[in-house]
């Protein structure tokens, strides 16, 4: 319940916007503050590639002429302002956009948890976990582009618990051809499809293609088809090898928070048999492509099973374990769930038993914490810490990870639901309440 | 063939009677501290068929050996321009030839792996660029190659080659116009002389009476101009001349020695993205106030440089470097050092010096500046935790406007294509500041590269395996309680149902 001294924009939506814009005006300030008088750039170094990108494609050249773009050209297109003058206000423009997306997809947030019954102040307590949340506003004033894509994730639930189909469609299929990953949404929402009146199993096999479900696939298919050609046409093969083949073929030997990453290293390095034991080599199964099996596994057919308990709850968890079982993970892509966790912490164990809460996070934090200090050990001071610090730490991490994906899929489970008349699912307003 | 032996001594020392002792077929040197030049010339038709068929694909060729140490502090007459440790090579292809030749060449005589110029080799404008930052390198070249020139018995032949091993630096040049192949050996300084107290005691003589060879003993005298080098002594035609003749040379030259000092180290600790930390010792002043000072370097495998950021010229100002010119070769940001064919990359980058010299009078510290660089991820291996890493130490020089640059080509010491003087105006000249060899036998700076150790190779794959299992096992049991037991008791009743 909320307690009688709260903050007055609890309740007033539009004071927590005010807030989360004030937020990130203050941090993009800084940041041009720091990038003015410090040699260490607040900046992130992918807005310098997307800004090189979007001046390429203002010239009216390729936007993978720049090393390392590996985007749409879309998002160069959308920055093409970035090249403007002057350039000390229009440099800045695509950070503008991308805290704007940040605070657009917040809105969103509480839009649609008031749809699931929410009351706006409650609405706007789990919404502030995005909108007022320091690392989000840091990552988005920095310069990245994970803002915008949590927009379009939220504006996908939005669409879908609208019941737009068609719309809904459109932005799936933009948002895979945007960053390929949120392709897992497309069973859970299929799923969450689900018309009431068929009961029993045998019924919803059978009646499984429904018009629905076609309008909807065929709308995110030719969203993706139509985006893809079109840029295929313009920019032809450095598109799909930069867009989508790098990012099955790419070798991530470098260190990140990925449990693959030393195996990874190990498997793509020229091997030298060790003289003493001449027999013993790595074996040869193909470990970059079996990693997809429990990564999509997962994120793709188990868990969207859950889509018609929550959708945004069950799009959490695909998420989170996308990324934990990805063979890249740096921490950028934690923003992709992190903007789905005011839909799931309501109904989270870790909140209600804060014991429990309180224990995931430290470990979250801690693993996290333990792998950096090695990784800055490795990177700056070239201490070896390969194998098995760096290893180590990330298995921690992978295990804690693992953890709260258990928790999080046994309390997904327990949401209990009641039909809403719309035909979607709103879930009951006691089941649940906050103790803070 | 032609040879041509030059000595140059110091003016200090006045050259003694006994030095030199010339006689109708051969000159005996003896006791003279001199740097030591020795140039063979050859017709294209006098090469042996193996070099023959290297040249003749290419238009121009340059090979240059610098080994990296022996720097002259005071003076080195005509042989200023040094090059980052190393082998250097510049093949310009002629017409559409691919230079298999050379390449093959170098695998085999040199044991440098190379596949294809295409594969292996840079792109310098016109030429094609390749560099090996191992001074050792010669050694293990001269041997195969002194057995395939001189065949078993001809032993001065051998000893001549082989003696090229304390070399400072070799020049090898061919251009198709010429159809002329020089060899040019320099022993720098005294130090390297074949006598232990760094003194030339040889005899020289004509192999046979076709190839005279020319024999000058010179000292450097003061210049009349700026851009003018002149030269003063003695020269003599063996086999020919019974006396030496006086002689004076003046000659304007490309490159001129300049005292100041300079060293590099790394930035402790150094890391995957070491910085290497470059001191000079300017005495606060400029050749001329239009001069630029510049610094050259060649960045080998496993080190790279990001052209991104050597562009943000904030940063690099603060570095103290003005601009970085050119990036040429191989930049790629993430691939790991297995994965590379080329030898890396060469870079310019000119010096932020005005500010520097403004600041000389307040505060007489030496100018410093620093080029950042990265790491790539090296190979695994079973022995290893750590591989060393060496980076050439660049040259540093002053690049100055000419006047006399139309006549630099009568420089008889004259030396193009060195990789850098191409990116400046013709009628550029250059002074060469000297490394200052401290805590090190070579101009490079050397640094550890962790790397995975490979050892327990099998512990990392199946412990990552059984972590993924263990993982993927848990969250799919946890997945199927709960869709089962909690809330859908739904599917169980279809379940009893089928």
């Amino acid at each position: 319940m909320d307690s009688p001294d709260d903050f007055d924009y609890s309740s007033d939506i539009g004071s927590i916007l005010i807030l989360s814009t004030l937020l990130r005006v203050v941090f993009l300030f800084y940041g041009l503050y720091q990038d003015a008088t410090s040699v260490f750039k607040y900046t992130d170094i992918d807005y310098l590639v997307f800004t090189d990108a979007a001046r390429y494609v203002a010239n009216a050249s390729s936007p993978y002429l720049r090393a390392t773009y590996r985007y749409t050209p879309l998002l160069s297109w959308l920055l093409v302002p970035t090249t403007f003058q002057p350039q000390f206000v229009w440099f800045s423009f695509g950070k503008v956009l991308f805290a704007a997306g940040d605070i657009l997809a917040g809105y969103l947030i509480i839009k649609v948890l008031q749809s699931y019954g929410f009351t706006p102040a409650r609405a706007i307590k789990y919404s502030a976990l995005w909108l007022l949340n320091p690392m989000v506003a840091t990552i988005s004033t920095r310069g990245s582009s994970e803002g915008l894509l949590g927009v379009t994730v939220i504006a996908l639930l939005w669409a879908t618990e609208k019941r737009q189909v068609v719309l809904s469609g459109a932005i799936l299929g933009f948002a895979v051809h945007f960053k390929i990953y949120p392709f897992i949404y497309a069973p859970s929402i299929i799923l969450w499809m689900q018309p009431p009146s068929q009961t029993t199993l045998l019924q919803k096999i059978k009646g499984f293609v429904t018009k629905e479900r076609i309008i909807f696939s065929v709308a995110a298919l030719s969203t993706f088809m139509i985006l893809n050609l079109a840029m295929y046409a313009i920019y032809g093969h450095p598109f799909i090898v930069h867009t989508f083949l790098h990012h099955l073929t790419r070798l991530d030997h470098r260190h990140n928070f990925s449990p693959y990453n030393t195996l990874l290293y190990l498997k793509s390095s020229p091997f030298i048999p060790d003289p003493f034991y001449k027999a013993i080599h790595p074996s040869s199964l193909p470990t970059e492509r079996l990693a997809f099996i429990p990564q999509i596994l997962l994120s793709a057919v188990v868990l969207p099973l859950f889509a018609t308990t929550n959708l945004p709850s069950t799009m959490f968890a695909q998420t989170f374990a996308f990324v934990t079982f990805n063979k890249v993970v740096t921490s950028q892509y934690f923003m992709w769930y992190l903007v789905l966790l005011p839909f799931y912490l309501p109904h989270s164990s870790l909140l209600r038993n804060s014991t429990k809460g309180i224990v995931a996070l430290v470990l979250w934090v801690a693993t996290q914490g333990a792998w950096l200090g090695l990784a800055y050990g490795l990177e700056f001071e070239g201490a070896n810490t390969f194998w098995p610090g760096l290893w180590g730490a990330a298995a921690a991490f992978f295990i804690v990870n693992c953890w709260i994906l258990g928790v999080a899929v046994g309390d997904i489970g327990k949401i209990s639901t009641i039909k809403s008349t719309s035909g979607g699912v709103v879930e009951k307003k006691e089941e649940t309440s906050v103790s803070s | 063939m032609k040879r041509r032996v030059t000595f140059i001594h110091s003016p200090q020392e006045e050259l003694r009677d006994d030095n030199l002792n010339l006689s109708k077929d051969s000159l005996q040197v003896k006791n003279l501290h001199a740097i030591r030049e020795d140039r063979f010339t050859f017709a294209f038709h006098e090469l042996p068929q193996f070099i023959q068929d290297v040249v003749r694909q290419t238009h121009e060729l340059y090979i240059r050996f610098d080994n990296g140490k022996d720097y002259a502090e005071k003076w080195n007459g005509p042989f200023a321009s040094r090059l980052p440790l190393g082998v250097h090579i510049f093949a310009i292809p002629l017409r559409e030839s691919k230079m298999g030749n050379l390449c093959s060449f170098m695998s085999k005589y040199a044991d440098i792996p190379c596949s294809s110029i295409k594969d292996n080799f840079t792109d310098h404008k016109r030429s094609k660029q390749f560099y090996i930052p191992d001074p050792a390198v010669l050694s293990k070249f001269l041997k195969p190659l002194s057995n395939k020139l001189c065949g078993i018995t001809n032993k001065p032949c051998k000893e001549t080659i082989l003696g090229f091993e304390t070399a400072s630096t070799i020049d090898v040049k061919y251009d198709a116009i010429s159809q002329v192949f020089e060899v040019n050996v320099l022993w720098n300084t005294r130090s390297t002389g074949n006598s232990k107290d760094g003194t030339w005691d040889i005899l020289i003589k004509s192999d046979t009476p076709k190839n005279k060879v020319e024999v000058a003993v010179f000292t450097t005298g003061k210049n009349a101009d700026r851009e003018e080098i002149k030269l003063q002594g003695h020269l003599a035609l063996i086999g020919h001349d019974t006396e030496f003749k006086e002689t004076v040379i003046v000659f304007p030259a490309r490159h001129h020695p300049r005292s100041n000092i300079y060293m590099a180290d790394f930035n402790q600790p150094t890391g995957l993205h070491p910085k290497l930390e470059v001191t000079l010792a300017l005495g606060g002043r400029s050749p001329s106030e239009e001069c630029t000072l510049n610094a050259f370097f060649t960045v080998p495998q496993p080190f790279f440089v990001d052209p991104y950021q050597l562009d943000d010229t904030k940063l690099m100002k603060s570095y103290g470097i003005n601009k970085v010119r050119v990036v040429e070769g191989e930049t790629d940001l993430e691939a790991p050092a297995w994965a590379m064919t080329k030898w890396g990359a060469m870079l310019l980058a000119e010096l932020d010096v005005k500010e520097y010299l403004k600041g000389w009078s307040k505060d007489r510290a030496p100018m410093e500046f620093t080029l950042p660089l990265h790491l790539r991820y090296l190979s695994t291996h079973p022995e290893k935790w750590n591989e060393t890493a060496s980076l050439p130490w660049p040259t540093i020089f002053w690049a100055c406007h000419s006047e006399q640059w139309s006549k630099m080509t009568t420089n008889p010491f004259d030396r193009r294509m060195l990789g850098y003087e191409d990116y400046f105006p013709e009628q550029t000249y250059f002074h060469h500041l000297t490394p200052k060899l401290i805590n090190t036998t070579v101009s490079s700076s050397s640094l550890q590269v962790p790397l995975l150790n490979s050892v327990d190779a099998q512990f990392i794959e199946w412990g990552t395996m059984g972590l993924v299992v263990i993982g993927f096992t848990w969250v799919l049991i946890r997945t199927f309680t709960s869709l089962v037991g909690g809330g859908s008791k739904k599917v169980e009743e279809h379940k009893k149902k089928e």
